[in-house]
């Protein structure tokens, strides 16, 4: 699964660390570490925040199912992406976000229920097939019982969708049985958007700057309206809960809890050792920007070329979602959030900074030049077709987001950390 | 999916000469050119719905795109062409299912110049199946086999136009040449070992004790083993020519007398076994033999010869062997 990845610790992580000679350092890494931490609560405050005004939207649009409530509910999910788009760049450092052992995972080890994709559209509703039928067996149609596809599924009571039920569907029976998270919403909000038959083709919602256009109708007059209308609660109830969990994390003045483990406050015991959780955060930023962002989220969509595997496909906020991972990425390199100075960041030991700086501004300008398209001329889905200038362009940041990704092991270095090639590449990464 | 990654990095204090431009313009240059004059014969012979002579040259480009691939540096050259070659070969790089996605389009009537907009849609592995299941005659298959074709010819057309732009790059920055060309026999030779030969036989971490014969490289035309030995003459060209400056001299040149014939000793015998095999053999004994010889080669290649040569080699298996 794209959205829970592992952590991979090799033996020459961690006898790189063992060996490391940086001692000089050792003053500036916890105030690194402490940026990093105040950066996190930061963050991940602000996607609960914002998690929070999507579920009120989302619970004022069930009430009074408008096309200017739905609207709002949409405008919500949008700006809730902003936010934690920026937080994924705490994932895949073993914290407790994604963590799949430790003392950590009590906070949940969220991710999959935060963000899961690609998910199978036709679990949860409607849909039109490649053949122009509607689709059913889902979980807004289901009477009671339902069964997820694939193999070892578990059947699910459905009779009420609440947190608990889309918790127990989520990632039953396989991983793209995704029932919850952002982008769950965001089908019941938008609806289908790619034509299945053939993405260039785009028959379902013809159109360049065109995403799903899912009516009003299916909250109001449509079969199982009160059946979405739960769903979407129950979906932004979890969303909710889940990042709560993250601020509880990495909140301030708790002395047990993850945050104090990492600065090595913690006073039961559970403190981590300053090397290997450096180690951890530099392996996850490049992990992160070179096989999450690079390669699962940008290579597979534009190398194949795929619609479906484009990571926001019926909102086609697409062009966002990498703007925000690369700027959360950007965020823990330099030490800022929201203009805002952190201290001491990873990239300030590094003397020679030029070569990564140089492919950080050639990145920046195509992200910028993917966003300001998606706005005015064609959205993701579009510049990503084979014969669109800018598949080349894209492409072309996929290699530099890789070759920023192999960076973080001069980062690391000039912070006292020895990294691989293999450390900073996830080694279950989609083969291209 | 278990995946070896590798990067080389040079040790600017040990000077090595690479490997001249005799071996560029004899192995890299040549290989490319015999492969565009099979795509583009190819493409004729569909025309002309000859199925028996376009398989046949099915084979032959399957031996020299198979060449091409196992020394394939042009992503080092330039990173623009890091992903040209999944444009035209999809081996154990995409999880689509081809076949029915193939099936579908035949029995389609939707326009081809976008029902085929997938880059997996055009590639050699496409063009197997239509050529070695699909009935030429049928207008459709013939007029998609031919797109196939000519999407193959014009990708390797680009790589051969680029390794023409970039051929001072190569020759003349001999360190440079030396690591990327080391780099892609040691990434070939992981890819022939795990996935072309254990992922079959069983013998890959992935697939141990479930041995499939669908999993190998050609099994719809039953060309894998050729394919095998196409990449190991390959490595022959890059490490054991008589007929230019190749890597074995490079190596010996500069103490590695030992470990360079090691290299070659493994080949030889790769080759040695694969000459003498079927189909049906990577399943056995034989394939099993195989699976050590490339493993030894392998093991040759980065443990001993870049480590002798002043290559730092650094590998991370994803699983943790």
């Amino acid at each position: 699964m794209r959205t829970q990845k592992k952590i991979i610790i090799s033996s020459v992580l961690t006898m790189a660390m063992v060996a490391s000679t940086a001692q000089a350092f050792f003053g500036g890494k916890n105030e690194v570490l402490t940026a990093y931490a105040d950066i996190a609560i930061a963050s991940y405050t602000d996607a609960l925040n914002d998690a929070k005004s999507m579920q009120v939207a989302i619970k004022d649009f069930t009430k009074n199912p408008t096309t200017m409530m739905m609207e709002n509910a949409k405008a919500s999910w949008l700006n809730a992406r902003e936010s934690y788009g920026q937080t994924e760049a705490f994932r895949l450092s073993n914290g407790p976000i994604d963590a799949e052992e430790g003392w950590h995972t009590v906070y949940g080890a969220p991710e999959g229920q935060l963000n899961a994709w690609p998910l199978d559209e036709n679990m949860v509703d409607y849909t039109m097939d490649a053949k122009g039928k509607k689709t059913s067996g889902n979980i807004i149609d289901a009477k009671g019982a339902f069964t997820p596809s694939g193999e070892k599924s578990k059947t699910v009571n459905v009779s009420n969708i609440t947190p608990d039920v889309l918790a127990a569907l989520n990632e039953n029976g396989g991983d793209a049985n995704v029932a919850t998270g952002y982008h769950a919403i965001e089908f019941l909000l938008w609806g289908q958007d790619q034509d299945y038959a053939n993405f260039i083709k785009d028959g379902i919602t013809t159109g360049a700057l065109i995403a799903g256009q899912r009516t009003v109708a299916d909250y109001t007059t449509a079969k199982n309206a009160d059946r979405r209308k739960q769903y979407l609660n129950a979906a932004s109830a979890l969303i909710v809960s889940d990042l709560e969990s993250m601020v509880v994390a990495w909140g301030k003045g708790d002395n047990s809890n993850y945050r104090a483990a990492l600065l090595g406050n913690n006073t039961s015991d559970k403190n981590i050792d300053e090397k290997t959780a450096l180690s951890q955060i530099f392996s996850g930023l490049g992990v992160f920007i070179k096989s999450e962002l690079a390669n699962e989220r940008i290579a597979v969509a534009v190398l194949t070329p795929s619609e479906e595997d484009e990571h926001s496909c019926f909102s086609d906020n697409t062009h966002r979602d990498i703007a925000q991972n690369y700027q959360g990425f950007k965020n823990i390199l330099f030490g800022t959030y929201n203009g805002i100075d952190y201290g001491v960041a990873p990239i300030d030991a590094l003397k020679d900074k030029s070569k990564l700086m140089a492919l950080i501004k050639s990145a920046d300008a195509k992200v910028n030049k993917i966003n300001a398209l998606a706005q005015i001329s064609r959205h993701f889905d579009y510049q990503i077709r084979p014969n669109d200038p800018q598949a080349k362009q894209i492409k072309k940041l996929k290699n530099e987001l890789r070759a920023i990704g192999d960076q973080m092991i001069n980062v690391a270095k000039a912070n006292g950390i020895n990294l691989s090639v293999g450390d900073v590449t996830d080694g279950e990464e989609t083969q291209l | 999916m278990k995946r070896i990654i590798i990067s080389v990095i040079l040790l600017f204090t040990f000077c090595v000469n690479a490997v001249d431009k005799a071996f560029f313009e004899q192995v890299i240059i040549h290989n490319i050119e015999q492969s565009i004059i099979n795509a583009k014969q190819i493409s004729a012979s569909i025309k002309q719905g000859k199925t028996k002579k376009s398989q046949m040259l099915f084979v032959q480009l399957v031996s020299n795109w198979k060449k091409v691939e196992a020394t394939y540096v042009l992503g080092d050259l330039n990173e623009d062409f890091l992903d040209t070659p999944r444009y035209i070969d999809i081996f154990h790089g995409n999880n689509e299912d081809i076949k029915a996605q193939l099936d579908l389009i035949i029995s389609a009537n939707d326009d081809l110049s976008y029902a085929l907009y997938r880059h997996s849609h055009k590639t050699i592995n496409a063009l197997e199946y239509l050529l070695f299941t699909q009935d030429l005659s049928n207008t459709r298959v013939r007029s998609m086999a031919l797109i196939m074709a000519k999407s193959i010819e014009h990708y390797l057309r680009n790589i051969g136009s680029a390794y023409q732009a970039h051929r001072s790059k190569f020759v003349q920055d001999e360190q440079f040449a030396s690591a990327i060309l080391l780099n892609a026999l040691v990434s070939s030779t992981y890819a022939l070992k795990e996935w072309r030969i254990g992922d079959v036989a069983g013998l890959s971490k992935k697939y141990k004790g479930h041995a499939d014969a669908r999993r190998a490289e050609y099994a719809i035309s039953q060309n894998s083993v050729m394919a095998i030995l196409s990449i190991l003459q390959a490595h022959k060209q890059a490490i054991d020519a008589s007929s230019h400056k190749d890597f074995g001299d490079v190596a010996r040149k500069f103490g590695a007398t030992k470990e360079i014939n090691k290299t070659i000793g493994f080949l030889n015998q790769a080759i040695a076994q694969v000459e003498k095999m079927q189909e049906q053999d990577l399943l056995n004994a034989k394939g099993k033999s195989l699976y050590q010889s490339t493993n030894w080669l392998m093991q040759s290649y980065y443990l001993s010869l870049m480590n002798k040569l002043g290559f730092v080699s650094k590998v991370l298996d994803a699983d943790g062997d």
